[in-house]
């Protein structure tokens, strides 16, 4: 099930809600393990058994590390999990290279991959890993430890909770007014940023992605470009927000995932303001151990090259994730030997035009699959096709769409949210107007997302191959 | 983000209107009843699905409950008039089913199939010369709205290529082709289209019909020679199901009746195993006037099988293979021929050629608007 769908927000989520806040404490764990369960199984009626297997088997491989905390245990609690991501994930990635690089005949697997199982996955190891280290208790109540890894507001898009950040509320949770009303505006901000702006630009990447790519002039591939980098960025960081906000809803912290990225003024800033749990995923179960930046400067960039093709991988099973990761690889090394020190002493707009320059060049590698339609597309962008500068679909789109372009680049910054504060104390906190308004303005944001998503056959879901 | 510091009261304010729009939604939707069609888009809505084991398994179930509630949603016309209306305050065009021209106008965007088309004239070249001799063969193309009205386009719309796909049906078509779009274009500024239908209205057709009869040295009447009827003035086309716009203006429908006629039509509408559906004394069906589907007024709609009489006795028996755009353009030709035969090739699906000696057919007309033309995909029905 999908956040963004009449059957999430006016059934699952008021019958859902209102079982929780109507049970006793004792039983709101189970209530919404049994929601968290359904959820899942809306979509992926075959696969919530391998989730309720991937539960069973961090469990008790939890349990065994508690009896003798050896290297070997925890080895062979990471390999399983490693086994069924490697499995349903990326068995048919490397039959189709084995059998592209030795000509050989193994036939396909041909398995739908199951949603959200690289966010579930890493949840996971996160706790077996973090348990051996002493860092978090041993779960001993596996109804607790199930919701944590099958929570459904951030169970198939992130963001990747790690135990330590929840742990104590996934025994415990304060239910307030003040994190309700937090929960509601950060969810209908974030499913206003995936209905109202990330649609209306994925249908634009959509169109010019989806004729003839080698004969797009110049600002057909740049209108695209960008509409995909807004879409991408509208589309996740608001699946982030509505994650976050449903989790205050029932009570949960999750850690924040996006801030806002396309403010950075270098790569190395940008992947630390996008995905940040990913990144933080990678960094502490990966890259430290590792060695990190701790044995000399080949290994940091080897070790850098690692994160970064894993990385890649994670984002699906495909050569162009692997490149996507290894062009990002490359820039961060080059910014940790000078770029960065360089990149300080230029002016913000040099260092902003420079950060998503790149960033963009990065996703249309990320969005086409093939390698020849990802160099094609970049050679539009360059003027390398020779069709010329713009056509009449290119000024069609552009004159069609520069409000709804002008709204996501005004809303990639943090512009909105200080405004929408600036008004809320002018009109004085505590008084009771600034609660009006805000409920007014989060009401319209609801009711209109409601009805693009009533008039919209277009919803596409983004993470289907996470 | 944090701009969290909003007093507990009004913590409480937000959280309950909240709480009260998804609750008022989730409530209107279990107890409001489900409709069978939409008449606003002109399509059955989905039904709720049975809920059986094998269903929920597949996944089935859910995908159907979803469209289900999807089109049973408490004010889905008007929360779908919020949205176009959002969209065209935004600066769109188009939303990716129609464009929005000026005065109006609504065309739907649509793309032509140059493989499909081919095959198209070649099947309709086959099928002419497997005709007894003597039988001629007639093309009216008809060119659409977004050909001859393209000043009415928004700025820059990249519409299909209509005159290209014309051109090709001339050079490759051993019927006698006529191309009507220069004589529409002349009268591009008169009523010719529908602003919220596809098709052309009788005024257009009445165009079409005279250039025809005229290169075919038939005899034409003039306008003054006809009564105009306003039979309907609150037709919303299939433009206007695709972009559910409320402020738009109805279409109006005019009938064309010779002042002097002396004709006594019959129609008899058969279904494509040959039985007889409906009979009438009339080219026209008044019960669609009530209706949505306002065009079907004209020869009663798509049907397999329209078998006109009652035209001038001079043995002339027309095979028309046709599709929509021939039901207003009909009435004018009909005084001409003693016989209409008028068959559809998406239902009536099998090859048509027992018809023609059944009714003595000695002349065959093809007539298509050019998008249906280029991309049918019953026209093989024509050789088996």
């Amino acid at each position: 099930m999908v956040f963004s769908s009449i059957t999430f927000l006016f059934y699952f989520l008021p019958v859902t809600a209102g079982l929780y806040f109507l049970s006793p404490r004792k039983i709101k764990n189970p209530v919404i393990l049994a929601a968290s369960l359904i959820f899942y199984a809306w979509g992926e009626p075959v696969y919530v058994f391998l989730m309720v297997f991937s539960i069973l088997m961090n469990y008790v491989s939890g349990i065994l590390l508690s009896k003798k905390k050896t290297p070997g245990i925890l080895a062979i609690g990471i390999g399983l999990n490693i086994l069924l991501l490697g499995f349903f994930k990326y068995a048919d990635f490397l039959i189709n290279t084995l059998n592209g690089m030795f000509s050989l005949n193994i036939s396909s697997l041909n398995l739908p991959l199951p949603i959200g199982i690289s966010f579930y996955t890493f949840q996971a190891m996160s706790y077996l890993i973090d348990y051996y280290r002493g860092q978090v208790k041993l779960q001993k109540n596996i109804i607790d430890f199930a919701v944590y890894i099958a929570l459904f507001p951030q169970l198939i898009a992130g963001p990747i909770v790690r135990i330590k950040t929840i742990e104590h509320q996934l025994h415990y949770r304060e239910h307030t007014w003040e994190k309700f009303a937090a929960g509601t505006r950060r969810f209908v901000i974030g499913l206003s940023k995936k209905v109202l702006i990330a649609n209306s630009l994925g249908i634009i990447w959509d169109q010019i992605s989806g004729g003839n790519i080698e004969s797009l002039p110049v600002l057909s591939a740049w209108i695209g470009a960008a509409a995909f980098t807004l879409q991408i960025y509208f589309d996740f960081s608001g699946y982030s927000d509505m994650a976050i906000g449903l989790g205050k809803i029932f009570g949960f912290d999750f850690p924040e995932n996006f801030r806002y990225p396309y403010m950075s003024k270098s790569i190395t800033e940008f992947w630390r303001r996008w995905h940040i749990t990913l990144g933080t995923w990678f960094r502490e179960y990966v890259y430290i151990p590792l060695g990190g930046n701790k044995r000399g400067l080949p290994r940091q960039l080897l070790n850098i090259l690692i994160v970064w093709m894993l990385t890649g991988l994670w984002h699906g099973a495909a050569w162009n994730f692997v490149i996507w990761g290894l062009y990002f690889a490359i820039i961060l090394l080059f910014e940790k030997v000078f770029l960065l020190k360089l990149l300080e002493r230029l002016p913000g707009i040099i260092t902003t035009i420079y950060t998503l320059f790149l960033v963009m060049i990065s996703w249309v590698i990320f969005a086409l699959d093939s390698i020849k339609d990802i160099c094609s597309y970049i050679c539009a962008m360059f003027g390398l096709s020779g069709v010329g500068l713009a056509d009449s679909q290119s000024l069609y789109i552009l004159s069609g769409n520069l409000i709804i372009f002008a709204v996501a680049i005004i809303g990639a910054t943090g512009l909105p949210a200080i405004t929408g504060n600036r008004i809320l104390t002018r009109i004085g906190h505590e008084k009771t107007a600034a609660g009006i308004t805000e409920g007014i303005w989060l009401a319209a944001l609801l009711v209109l997302s409601t009805a693009f998503i009533t008039a919209s056959t277009y919803n596409p879901f983004l993470y289907f191959r996470f | 983000m944090k701009i969290n510091n909003q007093s507990k009261k009004n913590c409480i304010i937000v959280s309950v209107i909240f709480i009260i729009i998804i609750a008022a939604f989730f409530i209107s939707g279990i107890i409001s009843d489900d409709r069978e069609f939409s008449e606003n888009e002109n399509r059955k809505l989905s039904e709720k699905p049975e809920l059986s084991f094998s269903a929920v398994v597949s996944g089935k179930y859910s995908d159907a409950f979803e469209s289900y509630v999807q089109d049973q949603f408490p004010l889905r016309d008007t929360l779908m008039a919020v949205k176009t209306k959002t969209e065209i305050t935004e600066g769109k065009k188009d939303n990716g089913m129609v464009y929005f021209g000026k005065d109006g106008f609504l065309f739907s965007i649509e793309k032509i199939d140059t493989d499909r088309l081919k095959k198209n004239i070649d099947y309709v070249n086959n099928f002419c010369e497997t005709l007894p001799a003597g039988i001629e063969s007639d093309l009216i193309v008809v060119p659409t709205a977004s050909t001859v009205l393209k000043e009415k386009l928004p700025g820059y719309a990249v519409t299909a290529d209509e005159t290209g796909a014309i051109s090709e049906i001339v050079k490759n078509s051993k019927c006698n082709v006529t191309d009507l779009t220069e004589e529409l274009c002349e009268h591009s500024d008169e009523y010719i289209y529908y602003r919220t239908d596809h098709h052309w209205t009788s005024l257009g057709a009445y165009y079409g019909y005279r250039f025809y009869n005229k290169t075919d040295n038939r005899k034409v009447n003039e306008p003054g020679s006809y009564r105009i009827t306003a039979v309907s003035d609150d037709f919303y086309g299939t433009n206007y199901s695709k972009a559910l716009l409320p402020s738009i203006r109805p279409d109006r429908i005019d009938r064309f009746d010779l002042k002097n006629n002396t004709a006594d039509f019959s129609m008899k509408i058969f279904e494509s195993d040959g039985t007889l559906k409906s009979e009438s004394d009339s080219l026209y069906d008044k019960s669609f006037l009530s209706v949505k589907d306002k065009y079907s007024y004209f020869i009663g709609g798509n049907n397999p099988l329209t078998i006109i009489k009652g035209g001038e006795k001079n043995g002339c028996n027309l095979l028309i293979i046709k599709d929509s755009f021939a039901h207003c353009f009909i009435p004018f030709i009909a005084g001409d021929y003693e016989t209409i035969v008028a068959v559809d090739m998406r239902y009536y699906r099998k090859k048509p050629d027992s018809l023609i000696n059944e009714y003595g057919i000695n002349k065959v007309l093809f007539i298509f608007n050019i998008l249906n033309f280029a991309n049918d995909e019953n026209l093989v029905f024509l050789l088996n």
